[in-house]
């Protein structure tokens, strides 16, 4: 890497790293394996550089290498997650009823979402990434997209409705 | 409040100082790809030698977008052995041809992670937005610590529908994960759909995991698109080389059939055939 695209890579980790860390977290749930994840997503970056700085949008490009890094991490056997099926039936079937949904438990559910599925709510509501975005990072069509953020969405109105709920108390 | 407000609540303000050094992480990759020049110099070196004293290791992999001279001599010796490996073992692939971009940054020059791309049915499936999603495989392998790395790509129109074939070859350390092969992959949500899965030994003592998704089935009530149907032949062989072959549907169109051009067994006979094999450390 030539000498001005280094410069160019450490102005653009230092401008966006707490933000992938923070994508990372809501990933993962855990600093430590978020810090992972981004330094596997920075060294992915490093290493095709050049590619990166062309997109047409580089940060929707890099949030994805950052969920395709995770999902890869999943797949690795030490690391693979057990998704619970269900969600907790509190939470969604009577969102009324949950002001004690904290934050913690807003990443419980999250957590509770397949790896897949969760990368595409981060994607699409965290990252702000447009359906066709969130596609081409995911490498899956728009319609998969469209039908796993729809219990994404179940799951952050409810979410939503519970916030509101405490901060009118 | 937005859904992203939202998450940055449940995120909270407290963050645990990062442990991501990026100036150790800059040094590291320098190392890395020094290294990785001298092993790519050394094997094309080999090669050069092999086809100087007149050893033909493989035909001419046809009509080309770039001239082949302008490729690295050990890549062209693994582009042809893939295209006639392809030949033999998936007719339906004998018209592919070569298209390598100019601008492909992934060239041997970048040195271990070599991927050629290749077009099928002498049409263009290309300029494809999905760039990164063709070399996942090779870049994985790569990632994951794998010594050398050989990916070929191939996009297959197939009517309106198009397919995309990947081939990779690694060299992988005697202790790597990469050498162990289950099935327990995907099989959580995969767990009584039309997943099949199972690992074999191969005549040469290779190990075969062979996988495929026939769909069409539910996960949780989600429709599986007709893109996730896919063939996966991983093989891995006593000398450390690993094969890996897949097959998925990347632009799915109803007028087409609805599972990739390549089957299991083809991609077994494939990911088997000894002419797919990486020059020597």
């Amino acid at each position: 890497m030539r000498a001005d695209q280094e410069r160019e890579f450490r102005e653009f980790v230092a401008a966006r790293l707490a933000r992938l860390r923070r994508t990372a977290y809501l990933l993962c749930h855990d600093w430590d394996a978020a810090d992972d994840v981004v330094s596997i997503t920075l060294t992915k970056l490093y290493r095709h550089w050049a590619r990166v700085w062309a997109a047409s949008n580089m940060d929707a490009y890099v949030r994805g290498m950052l969920a395709r890094a995770w999902l890869d991490e999943q797949r690795r056997p030490w690391r693979r997650e057990v998704a619970t099926p269900l969600l907790p039936d509190t939470a969604i079937e009577e969102p009324a009823h949950a002001a004690v949904l904290h934050r913690d438990v807003l990443l419980a559910l999250l957590d509770s979402l397949p790896p897949r599925q969760r990368a595409v709510v981060v994607l699409r509501y965290y990252c702000d990434l447009s359906v066709e975005e969130s596609a081409e990072a995911l490498g899956v069509s728009a319609g998969t997209i469209k039908s796993q953020s729809a219990r994404g969405l179940d799951l952050l109105r409810a979410a939503a409705r519970s916030y509101a709920f405490e901060e009118t108390r | 409040m937005s859904y992203q407000d939202l998450l940055d609540r449940a995120i909270g303000d407290t963050e645990p100082p990062t442990t991501v050094d990026v100036d150790r992480l800059i040094a590291r990759e320098r190392r890395r790809r020094g290294r990785r020049w001298a092993i790519s110099a050394g094997a094309a070196a080999v090669l050069s030698v092999l086809v100087a004293a007149g050893v033909s290791l493989a035909p001419d992999p046809g009509p080309t977008r770039v001239a082949v001279s302008d490729r690295d001599p050990a890549l062209r010796h693994l582009d042809a052995a893939v295209w006639v490996a392809l030949s033999e073992h998936a007719s339906a692939f004998g018209g592919l041809t070569w298209n390598v971009p100019r601008d492909e940054s992934w060239s041997p020059s970048d040195g271990a992670l070599w991927v050629s791309r290749l077009t099928g049915g002498g049409a263009d499936a290309g300029p494809y937005p999905y760039r990164d999603i063709l070399t996942w495989r090779a870049d994985w392998l790569s990632d994951r610590g794998a010594a050398l790395v050989y990916g070929a790509t191939a996009l297959i129109p197939v009517g309106r529908r198009v397919d995309v074939l990947d081939v990779s070859i690694a060299r992988i350390g005697p202790d790597s994960s990469l050498g162990d092969l289950d099935c327990e992959l995907n099989a959580d949500i995969l767990d009584g759909t039309s997943y099949a899965c199972e690992v074999t030994s191969g005549p040469r003592g290779e190990r075969i995991r062979s996988a495929h998704n026939g769909g069409p089935f539910d996960v949780e009530a989600i429709p599986v698109q007709p893109r996730d149907r896919q063939v996966e032949v991983v093989v891995v062989r006593p000398d450390g080389i690993r094969v890996d072959v897949g097959a998925r549907i990347l632009v799915y169109d109803e007028s087409a059939p609805s599972l990739p051009a390549l089957d299991v067994a083809q991609a077994e006979a494939l990911a088997l055939d000894a002419r797919l094999d990486l020059p020597s450390p």
